[in-house]
């Protein structure tokens, strides 16, 4: 049986192990750094001194456009994405591939055990390192490139050099030949420090522009234990809130009804989550999905 | 502080846990803007890799077969980790089962309620085999016609983003759907504790685990019923049809890439099959049959709060 199966837990198959999830690792990292180099790009391109931006959070929020499909149920200030057209071109594949220079991920102690530093093959070798992932942010370099401000190459920045292949993919996405080694600084570094917010949310996410009429428009929506109506309002084209209506489920819906409110805090008086519960959200989004389609 | 949105086709919440009533410190940043950032993520991933936008990167990906496609690090390596769970796998877990999805009816726009049907010819055959990744260019070249379903992996690299982003603040939980992150301690100053659904009767747990840094993640055929017919929203590549074998799969993992992957791999594979995936690839899981006969990892016994 093989939840019995010692040999799977010490045995060759082991030494296999981990392969997924030190390939995971790497792909957060990998996707997460070329955020940031991209983020970078456009910040250049808005060339908008980090404290203006920070202070234009608030102001980009009238400008027309993206999370059309936000249902937020906060009010605050969402995202800020100024739609800049011109940043899309920085984005784009074709220029986001360059641009894979990745900053070298900080060397982290592993805490895989030695059978994930010998990663299988087709991992990418400087997978070993990143073994445990959320690995400490590497504080985003920020800095417009003005100012040439590319983090100090900490030692710990630098990757592990490619051990002896991996056949099937030599070369990995944290270890691009061609392209210099952006640097991030070493984990020991403030994180976010005076560091402007510059970051993903400022990739324009556009949704399809705004939607039309403005008020407060309600939706259903159903699951198999009954429907949920849900009121979302909607203000100079944007969704500023999202809450439950009325809830007519068969069952007790204390998992709906405390979603909605900005308050959405246990589903459970024993416990902080629950895994798996889905469905009753499904409704809920069907609900808010309904009500938007009124207002368009 | 916490926060809801509405994203990728489902609710995403994030939570920050306030100490001393104060989350916002000098070295951690502004919790508001980590928010922002953490759910702009989600967004980013939902734009890259929506199946019902034909303007997704990954749409325009599958509307030009045969060619090799330079991509977006983050669908390069969103395709790349797909690949290697199906590789892993033997196509128990198979990013290429768009087409047969969208044949069972899970190809309804959950934003704008439309059908989508995609204009390629079908190509029933088609397996991840025929998806072409080149690691120098970063290019993605699809063999035969077929759609690529992120599902899984998507929205496991969004939780991943979003937990880097939250990280400095150590204690936070992120649930997208019934998947979660949970960082450092819940509010009480314990780890997290969480619930494992039962699959078969609504409000009660299966379990209660006791975690910290981990994605958990839970694959159940509660989820999602398709449109009008029977099954559940997990198809077994290799037969397309629904798997019958498992009622819900739940799994701890680093990255909830990995965590949601193998929760959908596993649930197809078997309770057997599955749970040996899990011990070979480091994870811990619970696994539950219709039958609620349970299956676990040797290891997953120190999950459960208060030691089981």
């Amino acid at each position: 049986m093989a939840k019995r199966n010692l040999d799977s837990k010490g045995g060759a198959g082991k030494r296999l192990s981990n392969g997924l999830v030190a390939l995971s690792s790497v792909a957060v990292l990998a996707v997460y750094s070329a955020g940031y180099v991209r983020t970078r790009a456009a910040a250049a391109r808005f060339e908008v001194p980090a404290a203006a931006r920070r202070g234009g959070h608030r102001a980009a929020a009238a400008a027309p456009g993206p999370l059309a499909s936000d249902a937020t149920v906060s009010t605050s200030a969402l995202i800020a994405s100024p739609p800049a057209p011109d940043i899309e071109a920085a984005v784009k594949p074709a220029e986001a591939t360059p641009s894979a220079a990745q900053p070298a991920p900080p060397v982290e102690p592993s805490r895989t055990p030695a059978s994930a530093i010998a990663p299988p093959a087709q991992l990418p070798p400087s997978s070993t390192m990143m073994a445990s992932v959320p690995a400490p942010v590497s504080a985003p370099t920020h800095e417009p490139p003005a100012s040439a401000a590319v983090p100090a190459p900490a030692p710990a920045a630098t990757p592990t050099p490619a051990p002896p292949a991996a056949p099937v993919r030599s070369t990995s996405p944290v270890d691009a030949p061609a392209v210099p080694k952006t640097a991030s600084p070493s984990p020991a570094a403030p994180l976010y420090t005076d560091a402007p917010p510059v970051d993903p949310s400022e990739q324009p996410f556009v949704f399809h522009g705004a939607f039309k009429k403005d008020g407060t428009f309600l939706g259903w929506g159903s699951s198999r234990h009954g429907d949920i109506q849900a009121s979302v309002q909607i203000e100079n084209g944007r969704i500023v809130s999202a809450v439950i209506a009325q809830c007519l489920t068969r069952y007790s819906c204390d998992v709906i009804d405390k979603l909605p409110p900005q308050v959405v805090k246990r589903q459970s008086a024993d416990v902080d989550y629950v895994t798996g519960a889905t469905e009753s959200a499904d409704a809920f989004y069907d609900a808010i999905v309904d009500a938007l389609s009124k207002a368009k | 502080m916490i926060r809801t949105v509405a994203v990728m086709g489902t609710i995403v919440t994030m939570e920050l846990v306030e100490r001393d009533g104060d989350v916002h410190t000098l070295d951690r940043g502004d919790p508001t803007a980590a928010l922002d950032r953490a759910f702009a993520w989600f967004h980013r991933v939902e734009e890259c890799c929506s199946r019902f936008d034909p303007n997704s990167e990954l749409m325009q990906l599958s509307s030009r077969i045969g060619a090799a496609v330079a991509v977006s690090e983050m669908l390069y390596e969103m395709v790349q980790f797909a690949l290697a769970v199906a590789e892993e796998t033997g196509g128990a877990f198979d990013p290429t089962v768009g087409r047969a999805m969208e044949a069972r009816g899970f190809n309804r726009e959950h934003r704008t309620r439309t059908i989508v049907r995609t204009p390629l010819g079908s190509d029933v055959d088609a397996s991840f085999r025929d998806v072409a990744l080149d690691p120098n260019r970063r290019t993605i070249a699809l063999l035969r016609p077929l759609i690529l379903d992120l599902g899984a992996v998507a929205k496991g690299c969004a939780i991943d983003m979003a937990a880097r982003e939250l990280r400095p603040f150590e204690d936070f939980a992120i649930n997208a759907g019934g998947d979660l992150y949970l960082g450092g301690h819940g509010p009480t100053g314990t780890p997290w504790s969480i619930g494992v659904r039962h699959p078969r009767q609504d409000g009660r747990l299966l379990a209660t685990l006791c975690v910290s840094d981990t994605a958990v993640c839970t694959s159940g055929d509660y989820e999602r019923s398709a449109a009008g017919e029977a099954g559940h929203h997990i198809l077994d590549p290799r037969s397309s049809a629904s798997p019958r074998a498992v009622a819900s799969v739940t799994v701890l993992a680093p990255t909830a890439m990995a965590a949601d992957a193998l929760a959908t791999a596993a649930f197809v594979l078997g309770p057997r099959e599955g749970i040996d995936l899990l011990e070979r690839q480091g994870v811990e899981g619970l696994l539950v049959t219709p039958e609620l006969e349970r299956h676990e990892t040797l290891g997953m016994a120190s999950a459960y709060r208060g030691g089981r």
